[in-house]
């Protein structure tokens, strides 16, 4: 386990961190790209990217602080805790990010669709910031007997209060989330848009990743907090839901079925 | 140039990806390159950019990125022991009013035609930021101001001449992202 990356001085940098911010950089990259081959820079764009970001931080804070009210209530702390040093999720990120751009573009009256200028950035900086969760976060996985499984020392395991499993082999659950990612980043850039309307490969990403996700939090050892289901799978039931809803009415609309052009002029 | 091409543009643009609206034309018998030009000449599908970007703040857009912020960092910093959480939103309201000012000014600066000058500025300040914040304790702060016054100073570099509007906005933006970044993603879970 790797939680401090380095020490410059009084600054600590920590592994997670720093590939939270590799992350987003990496991705800011792409998604700058993107927007820059495509012309749509522009001021507007910016702010609704900035809220994009703000959403996304609030989002990955607030999804998951319900988990904790009662340890936090238990420890006689500020029920504000939750919010600037509970657990941090990716799922509660996206869909922070993803209802700020709606809301920042109606706000400016904004109408075109940038999900898909979204769609390399995000698993390029999920896979990413993965690493820095692989480097620091326990528990890696649910026990496993598989070849593949890892084992970490017992001084890392006894830096968590939580760490079930942590004294045998564990699935590495976070590489198998940077192999997905790594996946779908290839796919996206090798075939461009895999939908012809626009922001809808984001959405078929993010449908993806949420069933690759649920199935994956079986084997993840987040605690299960309601009928066999962890935090994440609850989240994603409804996240899930109105993912599938949505490409049953494009599929219904025959909106994929894109308008003939009126043939060249031999 | 054959005028079909760009009313099945105009038409469809809003709802079909620049990608899928090429291969339609293509397949339609329409020549490529007359397909990749009016694509490009029509800014494939965006109405903000089919129209002049000049830098032109307004409220409405600054207001959006005040609230959004304000509650932001009221959050990030709402359980710190010395009650930030009060303060935060107005140190941020500053924050991206400053942002703003500087940059307006360095796209206006670069508009005159000396982006250097305001690259070499930035980098000045940026330093200058990063001194006092390992002097004076204020070290996340005052490298958050440092660390986006040298990447704004390097876009300016990279943009040059070719997108003041570009290089004000991302001027605008990268303080204050880099500021809610580097105070929201504090590794400080309920751990032993």
């Amino acid at each position: 386990m790797l939680p401090e990356l380095a020490r410059l001085g009084p600054i600590t940098v920590g592994t997670h961190d720093f590939f939270t911010i590799l992350g987003l950089l990496a991705g800011f990259v792409l998604y700058y790209r993107a927007l820059r081959r495509d012309r749509m820079l522009g001021p507007q764009i910016t702010l609704i990217s900035v809220a994009a970001i703000v959403g996304g931080a609030l989002g990955a804070r607030l999804i998951t602080s319900w988990e904790i009210l009662d340890e936090v209530n238990a420890a006689n702390l500020p029920v504000s805790y939750v919010l600037t040093h509970g657990p941090r999720s990716i799922l509660g990120g996206l869909a922070g990010g993803y209802l700020a751009i709606v809301l920042t573009k109606r706000a400016l009256g904004y109408r075109i669709s940038t999900g898909d200028y979204y769609a390399a950035a995000i698993p390029l900086a999920l896979a990413i910031g993965r690493v820095g969760c692989f480097l620091s976060e326990l528990p890696l996985g649910t026990p496993t007997s598989l070849p593949w499984g890892m084992t970490v020392s017992p001084e890392a395991a006894a830096a968590f209060l939580r760490c079930p499993g942590c004294d045998g082999p564990m699935h590495p659950s976070m590489l198998y989330e940077i192999g997905f990612h790594l996946t779908a980043l290839a796919i996206i850039i090798r075939r461009g848009p895999l939908l012809p309307v626009r922001g809808d490969t984001l959405r078929a990403y993010l449908l993806a990743y949420g069933l690759f996700r649920f199935g994956i939090e079986f084997v993840r050892g987040n605690e299960v907090q309601w009928g066999g289901l962890t935090g994440p799978q609850l989240v994603l039931i409804p996240l899930v839901a109105l993912l599938v809803i949505h490409f049953v009415r494009q599929l219904r609309s025959g909106i994929y079925r894109m308008p003939q052009p009126l043939p060249a002029v031999a | 140039m054959d005028p079909r091409i760009e009313e099945y543009i105009q038409k469809n643009r809003g709802i079909y990806t620049r990608d899928a609206l090429r291969q339609q034309l293509i397949a339609a018998g329409h020549d490529p390159g007359a397909v990749d030009a009016a694509l490009d000449r029509m800014g494939a599908g965006s109405p903000a950019a089919s129209r002049p970007t000049g830098w032109r703040p307004r409220w409405r857009e600054f207001l959006v990125l005040v609230a959004l912020g304000a509650i932001g960092a009221f959050f990030v910093w709402a359980g710190e022991m010395y009650g930030a959480g009060g303060i935060a939103p107005v140190v941020y309201v500053i924050l991206v009013s400053v942002a703003w000012g500087v940059a307006k000014a360095v796209s206006i600066a670069i508009d005159s035609g000396s982006s250097r000058g305001a690259a070499i500025l930035l980098a000045v300040l940026g330093a200058g930021a990063a001194v006092m914040s390992l002097t004076s304790g204020l070290s996340i702060i005052g490298l958050a101001v440092a660390a986006s016054a040298a990447l704004v100073a390097g876009l300016l570099f990279f943009f040059g001449r070719r997108n003041p509007q570009t290089a004000g906005a991302i001027g605008a933006a990268l303080p204050i992202v880099a500021w809610l970044v580097v105070t929201g993603t504090c590794y400080a879970p309920l751990v032993g």
